[in-house]
């Protein structure tokens, strides 16, 4: 994931990060099960193939915010059980 | 009640306590629809105001959802439509007033210093919803899904992190030493993180 908000010269930075984007290369050296994460939204920084491939599991981490999020109010109205 | 700003705040038991309880609430409502209340709907009768500084899709969107499910409701001012966002109003009165009126406040904003302002002020729970220094509620909703996944403890598995030093590394680094899990992380040089967030 590279942030690139207003406040940043944005070639530059994706000049610096060139060597760190995520493809087929980078993850052919992970343990076989690994999985892709990314909190979204994605810029060029992961490769279409990864991002789309059965290691990629960015819907259901998007989706479980929902359920997570739950428990974290309950905590802030000392609600856990 | 209790604030939800940032995880080094929150004991680690907490958090796992956290992590359990989505757990269980994910499972329990297994053939519900989006909207459909759970059982119990613990939050029944509570407003919470949500307000966001900043562009939002999943973050918006997935507390919408959780609000309703848990029985509560919701409202999302614009701070442009405040009397605080035209500094006709101070952060002390319009925190008053979100404590009069609603029951948590839920704030997306770019200034760590606002988010501390607010919870001195306030007299109901605020949730941290992305700050320049921190994104709790990404980080821990992706603690669950990596055990939900692998079926077994985090601090079993080694996490990287490959990218940007932001706000979401941040939180992620406080995690590895609340959670005890192994985090590399994979950066330029000039991009490492600040020393204050690594000590």
């Amino acid at each position: 994931m590279v942030s690139l908000n207003d406040k940043v010269n944005k070639t530059k930075k994706i000049k610096d990060f060139r060597n760190f984007r995520i493809d087929k290369n980078l993850m052919s050296v992970t343990h076989p099960g690994s999985l892709f994460f990314h909190c979204l939204p994605r810029g060029k920084e992961v490769d279409e193939k990864i991002f789309i491939s059965k290691q990629s599991k960015v819907w259901q981490q998007a989706l479980n915010r929902v359920h997570v999020q739950k428990s974290i109010l309950l905590y802030c109205f000392d609600k856990l059980r | 009640m209790k604030h939800f700003i940032n995880l080094k705040d929150i004991p680690a038991s907490d958090l796992r306590k956290i992590i359990t309880n989505a757990k269980k609430r994910k499972i329990a409502r297994n053939k519900l629809n989006t909207l459909d209340h759970d059982k119990d709907e613990p939050l029944k009768g509570k407003l919470l105001i949500q307000m966001y500084e900043k562009q939002s899709s999943r973050t918006r969107l997935s507390f919408h959802i959780a609000i309703n499910q848990l029985g509560a409701g919701s409202i999302t001012v614009k701070p442009s439509e405040l009397h605080l966002g035209k500094g006709e109003e101070s952060l002390a009165d319009t925190a008053k007033i979100l404590s009069t009126y609603g029951d948590g406040f839920l704030l997306r904003t770019d200034s760590d210093k606002k988010i501390e302002n607010f919870s001195k002020n306030l007299t109901i729970p605020i949730i941290n919803l992305l700050s320049p220094s921190s994104h709790p509620c990404q980080i821990l909703s992706d603690i669950f899904t990596v055990e939900e996944i692998k079926k077994k403890p985090i601090s079993d598995l080694s996490i990287c992190w490959i990218g940007d030093c932001n706000n979401v590394l941040n939180s992620l680094i406080v995690a590895s030493v609340k959670f005890k899990f192994d985090l590399n992380i994979g950066c330029p040089k000039n991009y490492y993180p600040p020393k204050s967030i690594l000590d």
